[in-house]
């Protein structure tokens, strides 16, 4: 037995290692290496002379970082918090009640993830500026004294919520989907009220899902940049990414600074990671049992049409004000609108004809959908394999995969995007320039998404049906090909599809890698917003949603799960 | 089985989609806006000529047509930079464009990481900001070529030899119409002090990049400091783009924006936005952006002669076109909405200390206004 296990060691840890070195720590070690020097570690300048701390004492003497930072984690701890609230509400909604129109609930409650944060942010501030916001105008028009602003924290907050409620959705989806739904007959057997199943039995085994997507939130929050850029920056509020971003906007870069802000990230991330390895190993929180998955369906009564109205409102605000925002922006000429009811002159096709002529647009569109399919194959398997090993296994090691795979979440895409250039540009193997460094980037920028979500429905499979598996004689590959992958399905088919999605709206990673022959969508349309063509950003964006839409329904057909699962 | 099958299908029409996917740019393919570039012609002296200026010598032509192919690294927009380059490839149809975009210092950090690393890929870059260029030129990157077009261009917008002035744009302001009366609205600079404009002005941080710098230099270096302390009474708003905050004042957002003619362009030229443009009296700082030929071009000939054509009338008529901003040369008429540039004050600063006092004279500034 013991000569089996080292075999398997060696089959299965090392090269999991090497490949996620590769793909993460060597860039990651390139950055931490970047802001120790005052001179960008181009090439493979990778000496060790020069180290010098001047980019943490600048990074840290300057007041405005501690003010973005105390921004940052404000406006991430609300938005998380509110995610986590209206993001559990809806899963709980249309994976165990009986509300009206749970289709449709569902497929909005991902709808915001088919919007990039540029583009949501663009929508929004179509939406609600202060002075020619279309809500504003609406109540200008009415003769109405109450404005909104966009351009604020509580608009960050808010834009926060709003975007990163999907990921909580999903993961808690799954879960509630997956969980043995005899645990909660059992409860209700012996007397317990609905409310009171929900609290002492329902609520506990779904935490490690609502942890693991609400950390993930968190920390995707900390270091976006889109959304504070445009946002709160103008108003002058700092936030980290976005301060970082400015670092290198500056002429020239000052990217040696911009390296020493992502390691604070780094750091904070760290401490999320392990703060939640603590947590979940403390119980045992299987639920998958192996016995027959009907759930338990609640009858919510009169309860139905305000949980029903609570979704729709959801949807009306994450899915349709946004899109008629960006359907107004793309189809009228200029966005002059002197009264509200004058909202539809002036409507052209001058942003359509221009961007059906555009031929590097009709490249980024292929290119974007065959890159986003193969990082969702490449990923979603690597992912799994990994996750497989980290909870499944008790292989040494595994806890250095786990931490690896997590790495990337930390350090905001511009700066990761820098880190790869550096990185891969003098590597011989004739990466740089093609497509499959985008899609290399693109996979191991995804891996805490990734690994978190094949972990979140593996962890609720329970043993005995490996065991009984291998009691039966069969090996381990055999298992997990005939028992834990079709268990897995739904969580690996949703992760798959996120990842597509994810990679198809990416743009921090792709901006310094591509090339003419490999120009992606995200690409184009942040070109064409840094040239202010709002107009062809919004024809794009709709152009990328109906795609992404279209895959999803493709793959709900083709694969029979659904996103929802 | 017919679940896999469907897989299976489903994977070859994508795969065939992909194979049926054009490179990024056709040879020919003539897009809206299409400026008026006509063919080339051939003397007897063996010389191309492009809308009545040589370009190029039959020799450069025929061994680009046989590179086939140039790649640019451009800091302007990459749909703009399109638009220019399909007129270039209809003066050359046998000659494809690969466009490359980035914004000023990370197009710099691409190129120079490349060069250092010896990854050749550039043929022809072209900044947006001087100072980078020089960097650029510093570093050893940068090929000698002189195009024909040489004697046309003033010592102030080349550096002769290496690197050339391929557009202007101009920093000045423009106003909503249907917000402001013209009667009312501001035609200086100091017309902008102004208090009934307090809070109603958006402006583009010094530090943001050239086109923002170059402003902050003349408005300290011809109206001194005191300049800078009564606007930033004003309360500004700051805009981390002048295409931005363009729109912002097409919006109605903003009344007033100080904001350089290109990004302005688009929005009140072609698409009938409700926007006035102001040439201040006191004068309107110009920026330069400047093309060269990189070293180790992959491509060196295809390389001369499409800076040799951007240079020429040909090509300046299809950047004004699309950008709308002045030629650096003096013998073109002006682009579409402009006056003539004869009739305004353009102020062309002094390369040197542009590029010295940068980073003094940015920091002051981010204290005046309060901007970290």
């Amino acid at each position: 037995m013991a000569a089996l296990r080292k075999l398997r060691w060696t089959f299965i840890i090392v090269p999991l290692l090497v490949v996620l070195t590769f793909l993460i720590v060597y860039p990651v070690l390139t950055l931490v290496l970047g802001s120790f020097r005052l001179e960008p570690p181009r090439g493979f300048n990778l000496s060790l002379e020069g180290l010098t701390l001047a980019n943490y004492i600048r990074v840290f003497s300057h007041v405005r970082n501690y003010q973005a930072l105390k921004n940052t984690v404000i406006a991430a701890g609300l938005g998380t918090l509110f995610s986590v609230i209206t993001g559990s509400w809806l899963a709980w909604l249309t994976a165990r009640t009986n509300v009206p129109f749970k289709r449709l609930i569902g497929l909005s409650a991902i709808m915001p993830l088919f919007l990039s944060s540029m583009v949501g942010a663009l929508a929004w501030i179509t939406l609600a500026s202060p002075n020619s916001g279309l809500i504003n105008l609406l109540f200008r028009d009415l003769g109405l004294p109450f404005r909104v602003n966009i351009q604020s924290m509580g608009g960050v907050i808010f834009i926060f919520t709003l975007y990163y409620t999907p990921y909580v959705y999903m993961f808690v989806n799954s879960a509630l989907s997956l969980m043995d739904p005899s645990l909660e007959e059992a409860a209700r057997i012996s007397g317990a009220s609905t409310f009171r199943t929900m609290q002492r039995v329902t609520l506990p085994l779904v935490l490690p899902s609502i942890l693991a997507s609400a950390i993930l939130v968190f920390v995707f929050m900390m270091e976006v940049f889109a959304v504070p850029s445009l946002l709160a920056e103008p108003a002058q509020i700092p936030f980290l990414a976005s301060s970082l971003y400015r670092y290198l906007g500056t002429v020239p870069p000052d990217i040696n600074q911009a390296s020493a802000l992502g390691m604070l990230l780094l750091v904070i991330t760290t401490g999320l990671v392990s703060f939640q390895h603590y947590v979940v190993s403390r119980r045992s929180y299987v639920t998958v049992a192996g016995k027959g998955l009907k759930q338990q369906i609640i009858d919510l009564g009169p309860f139905r049409w305000p949980a029903a109205f609570s979704g729709l409102l959801y949807i009306v605000v994450a899915a349709v004000l946004p899109f008629f925002a960006i359907l107004i922006n793309g189809f009228r000429s200029h966005m002059f609108i002197p009264h509200i009811t004058r909202i539809f002159e002036n409507m052209g096709t001058r942003h359509l004809d221009f961007v059906m002529s555009y031929a590097p647009a009709r490249t980024a569109i292929i290119n974007s959908l065959w890159m986003g399919l193969a990082t969702a194959l490449v990923g979603g398997v690597l992912y799994f394999v990994v996750a497989y090993v980290i909870y499944r296994t008790n292989l040494p090691g595994r806890r250095v995969l786990d931490w690896i795979s997590m790495l990337p979440v930390a350090i905001p895409g511009l700066v990761l995007g820098i880190a790869y250039l550096w990185a891969w540009i003098s590597l011989p193997i004739g990466l740089y320039g093609t497509v499959w460094i985008m899609v290399l980037a693109y996979v191991a920028r995804l891996s805490p998404q990734g690994v978190r979500a094949s972990g979140t429905t593996l962890v609720q499979i329970h043993t005995e049906l490996e065991e009984s598996a291998r009691i039966c004689g069969a090996s381990p590959v055999k298992t997990m090909w005939r028992v834990i992958v079709p268990l897995a399905k739904p969580g690996l088919a949703s992760s798959m599809i996120l990842l597509f999605i994810t990679s198809v709206r990416e743009l921090s990673t792709s901006i310094f890698l591509y090339t003419p022959k490999s120009v992606v969508l995200s690409v184009i349309m942040y070109d064409m917003w840094e040239n202010g063509m709002f107009g062809g950003v919004s024809l794009l964006a709709l152009v990328q949603t109906t795609l992404l839409l279209g895959v999803i329904v493709v793959a709900q057909r083709v694969f029979g799960i659904s996103v929802r699962s | 089985m017919r679940r896999w099958s469907k897989v299976v299908s489903s994977l070859l029409v994508v795969a065939l989609l992909a194979g049926c996917g054009g490179s990024a740019s056709q040879p020919g393919a003539a897009g809206p806006g299409d400026s008026a570039a006509g063919g080339a012609t051939v003397t007897e002296s063996n010389e191309v000529i492009v809308d009545g200026e040589v370009v190029a010598t039959k020799e450069l032509v025929a061994a680009a047509e046989q590179e086939g192919t140039v790649t640019i690294y451009t800091s302007q927009a990459a749909s703009d930079e399109q638009m220019v380059m399909d007129a270039f490839m209809k003066a050359f149809p046998k000659i494809s464009v690969q466009i490359v975009r980035q914004g000023g210092g990370k197009l710099y950090e691409k190129f120079a990481t490349e060069f250092r690393a010896g990854q050749h890929e550039a043929d022809v870059i072209l900044f947006s900001d001087l100072a980078l260029m020089e960097e650029v030129v510093k570093m050893g990157a940068v090929a000698e070529h002189i195009p024909p077009s040489d004697d046309k261009y003033a010592p102030e917008v080349k550096k002769q030899g290496i690197y050339y002035t391929v557009t202007m744009p101009t920093m000045y302001f423009i106003y909503n119409h249907e917000l402001i009366k013209p009667e009312e609205a501001p035609k200086t600079w100091h017309d902008l002090l102004d208090p009934k404009w307090k809070g109603k002005i958006g402006m583009t941080p010094a530090g943001i990049g050239g086109t923002a710098w170059t402003l902050a230099y003349f408005h300290r270096k011809e109206l001194g400091k005191e300049y800078w302390e009564k606007l930033a009474a004003q309360e500004p708003v700051q805009y981390t783009g002048g295409a931005g905050l363009a729109e912002s004042v097409a919006r109605g957002e903003l009344p007033i924006g100080i904001l350089p003619d290109v990004t302005d362009f688009q929005v009140r030229v072609k698409q009938g936005a409700p926007i006035t443009a102001v040439f201040p009296t006191e004068g309107a700082p110009v920026v330069l952006y400047t093309i060269a030929v990189a070293k180790n071009a992959p491509h060196p000939n295809a390389a001369r002669l499409l800076m040799n054509w951007y240079l020429s009338p040909a090509g300046q008529k299809a950047i004004a076109n699309v950008r709308g901003g002045y030629s650096a040369r003096d013998d073109l008429p002006e682009p579409e909405g402009k006056p003539a540039k004869s009739t305004v004050k353009l102020y062309v600063p002094n390369t040197e200390e542009i590029i010295s006092f940068h980073d003094e004279w940015v920091e002051e500034w981010n204290q005046v206004f309060n901007y970290r």
